[in-house]
């Protein structure tokens, strides 16, 4: 074929769709309100009784009546291009941001054989064990994944992975190897939350790895990942110990039970950044009653000056085979110290409905 | 859910009104990366440490016939270098006149360029980027209409394009983004071709006003000094804008080449005279398509801007220097390749040295990159 009709035969497949690749569109939504009950704010910022529901897209709550925090809609559109080629594209839009849809998962995944895949473009960074269900809330127990444990300001990435899935007697082996960067260049929550400049976060040299392994009711993860940190206030770079760039080291252990009925979650993390060590942990636990799954929940955040906890209540209700609805109370202790606060002690009561389609 | 689902939903959903539409989705993506050669290098937006953001993109496009030889098409581009925000790069109706004449209305692409319409479409070209001497100018938006006429002239096809709009947007000036307004754009597009020869011509033309702060204190300055005729050398406002360009591609026996001039002048403006071209040859083996290319940039700025000042004028020597920074000449070479691995992707290769003429600084840039389209 000629360069100039196969360039008029590519325009005239987009124009009329002659390159048949099956689009497949699904998506998912959250609908969630919520309020501050009591809380003291944090004196020394002049903020006012706040419980921070979402630190990486800035969802927050406050004594007023709010839908925005941890409302969000999703569609996710993927394209069979045959031979193993997807291109997959996934647009959000928060409440956070207004609504404001954006790409936030654009990636072409390439099936090597039936255990390897290989993908490029902007993921969701999978540091945690809900970073890559982190937006459908419908797919785990609470309203949210524990606030103190997913603070992580980076949250998706531009880069290459390879996945795999193995199948060994009773267990499923599966990972993901990735390394990429992201360069935000007006990080939400280091610019409006932390501080009230325009921050530029950069996380590059991004090299990770996860591992886990499944079977039946029983689950556990592994995550390491290293990345390079560069900062900007206001264009101008941050230094640390006078360089303009630092290393952070990130590891986790998540185990996942799921027997008769018995929900026991767990997963611990440590970011050490520097030399100073950022310890996260949750632990919840829940019981399914037919549609109904009561559940508890404790989750950790502590480093050097910023010290802070949530305890959980809550219940899911699968009213719908593909909806759920949810009303939690969180009661925060914050206890950090020396400028370390984050948005003081708070009792907020949220609910509201998941789903997907 | 499948797309025949959505587009009977939005057929129910557009009941309403008297058409039944059915919506057909398409799209294209590419993800590239890239990195220079060294810590003072920069091109095209790549620094010394790998990049996969800057230009990777996906699109959807959306068609719709609504009867009647009337449709519409709306394509949605989300950029890395614009964080992955949806943008509406294309929304437009057609109205198909008869086999030879058809109008489209709405916000189109200006056709500048042999490859304007799929600048966005890597997968369509060989390349693993448009020339970049060439595809510079700094917007390719319009709203306005669009006059098509297709006919075949001997054995050859002839496609004349006319169109009339304006821009309305940002322009990089002197680096910083500045609201731009191009008014009255006017032009003519022409493309004759048969079989292994194509020819093409392009003459557009607009009035050109943009807003640049930066230079008010300059332009306050030269207005308290008497001097409103070197303002009105220098600011947009309203300045005859043209473009010329010129395309020739040969595609014989597996060997393709082409290449492009183009040269764009702003009447009363600094705006340098510029003349751009690039010669690109190719050679297919089979999936592979090794490829180089040359391409130069020659950007004329205007002297006669500030001999025209008196030599004892403070201000003098900063007009001079704002007038001389505007030229250009510059070259650049790549070398790289097309592999097509899968029926709708290729896999691309491209290494670039591009050498500033002025300053004998060299940048150096590798990019990889898959182009797909669905």
């Amino acid at each position: 074929m000629k360069k100039s009709i196969a360039g008029m035969a590519v325009l005239l497949a987009i124009y009329c769709g002659q390159l048949q690749a099956e689009t497949e569109i699904s998506g998912f939504a959250s609908v969630v309100g919520g309020k501050v009950l009591s809380g003291t704010g944090v004196e020394a910022f002049g903020l006012e009784p706040t419980f921070l529901a979402n630190y990486p897209t800035v969802g927050f709550y406050t004594e007023e009546w709010t839908f925005k925090p941890d409302s969000k809609y999703g569609l996710q559109f993927s394209s069979e291009l045959t031979e193993g080629l997807t291109a997959t594209a996934q647009m959000v839009g928060r409440g956070a941001d207004d609504y404001k849809a954006k790409f936030e998962w654009a990636y072409l995944s390439y099936a090597l054989n039936e255990h390897w895949t290989l993908q490029a473009g902007k993921k969701r960074l999978p540091l945690y064990y809900y970073s890559d269900f982190f937006d459908v809330s419908y797919a785990y127990l609470w309203i949210r994944p524990p606030a103190d444990n997913y603070t992580w300001q980076i949250f998706n990435y531009n880069g290459v992975n390879a996945q795999f899935n193995y199948q060994l007697e009773d267990w499923t082996v599966s990972g993901n190897i990735y390394t990429g960067r992201e360069d935000d260049t007006t990080n939400k929550l280091l610019s409006e939350f932390f501080g009230s400049e325009p921050v530029r976060e950069i996380w590059k040299n991004i090299v990770g790895g996860v591992l886990s392994f499944n079977r039946d009711w029983f689950d556990l993860r592994l995550t390491y990942m290293t990345y390079q940190n560069e900062r900007f206030r206001s264009g101008a770079p941050v230094l640390w110990n006078g360089e303009n760039s630092r290393r952070g080291k990130f590891a986790g252990i998540s185990t996942n039970i799921d027997y008769n009925n018995w929900i026991l979650l767990s997963e611990l993390n440590r970011l050490t950044l520097d030399g100073s060590d950022f310890d996260t942990y949750l632990v919840s636990g829940g019981y399914r009653i037919n549609e109904w799954t009561p559940y508890i929940s404790y989750a950790d955040f502590d480093s050097e000056g910023e010290v802070h906890s949530t305890t959980s209540v809550g219940v899911r209700w699968d009213f719908h085979s593909s909806a759920a609805f949810k009303v939690q109370y969180d009661d925060v202790s914050d206890d950090g110290f020396s400028g370390g606060q984050v948005a003081g002690d708070s009792k907020s009561l949220t609910f509201g409905i998941d789903l997907v389609f | 859910m499948k797309i025949t689902c959505i587009a009977a939903m939005v057929a129910l959903s557009l009941a309403a009104g008297s058409a039944s539409a059915e919506v057909k989705f398409n799209g294209f993506a590419s993800i590239k990366a890239g990195m220079t050669s060294a810590e003072d290098e920069t091109l095209y937006g790549y620094d010394n440490s790998v990049d996969y953001k800057n230009e990777s993109l996906f699109a959807l496009q959306a068609q719709s016939e609504l009867g009647n030889d009337l449709s519409v098409t709306a394509q949605l581009v989300s950029r890395g270098n614009n964080d992955f925000s949806l943008e509406f790069e294309w929304a437009f109706l057609t109205y198909q006149i008869n086999d030879e004449w058809r109008v489209n209305a709405g916000r189109l692409r200006t056709p500048f360029y042999k490859y304007s319409d799929f600048r966005d479409v890597g997968y369509a070209y060989d390349w693993l980027r448009t020339p970049q001497s060439v595809y510079d100018l700094g917007f390719d938006r319009i709203s306005g209409a669009s006059l098509y006429y297709n006919t075949s002239i001997k054995d050859m096809q002839s496609s004349m394009q006319f169109i009339y709009g304006a821009y309305d947007g940002d322009v990089t000036l002197q680096g910083v983004e500045s609201p731009t307004k191009i008014n009255d754009i006017y032009g003519v597009t022409w493309e004759l071709s048969q079989d292994w020869l194509g020819m093409r011509m392009a003459y557009l033309r607009g009035d050109v006003s943009i807003k640049a702060d930066a230079f008010n204190p300059l332009f306050a300055a030269l207005a308290a000094t008497g001097q409103a005729s070197v303002i009105k050398a220098i600011d947009f406002d309203k300045d005859a804008g043209s473009f010329f360009g010129f395309g020739m591609n040969y595609d014989r026996n597996d060997w393709l080449t082409v290449l492009e001039y183009t040269h764009v002048s702003v009447d009363d403006s600094f705006y340098a005279n510029q003349d751009s071209y690039y010669i690109s040859v190719g050679r297919r083996l089979g999936q592979f398509t090794p490829y180089v290319s040359m391409e130069w940039d020659d950007d004329e700025f205007k002297p006669e801007i500030y001999q025209a000042m008196p030599d004892a004028h403070p201000l003098k020597a900063t007009v001079a220097g704002l007038v001389a920074s505007r030229a250009v000449d510059s070259n650049t070479y790549n070398l790289g390749f097309r592999y097509d691995f899968h029926a709708s992707a290729a896999f691309k290769f491209e290494v670039t040295k591009a050498k500033d003429r002025l300053t004998m600084h060299k940048n150096n840039l590798v990019s990889v990159g898959v182009d797909v389209v669905f």
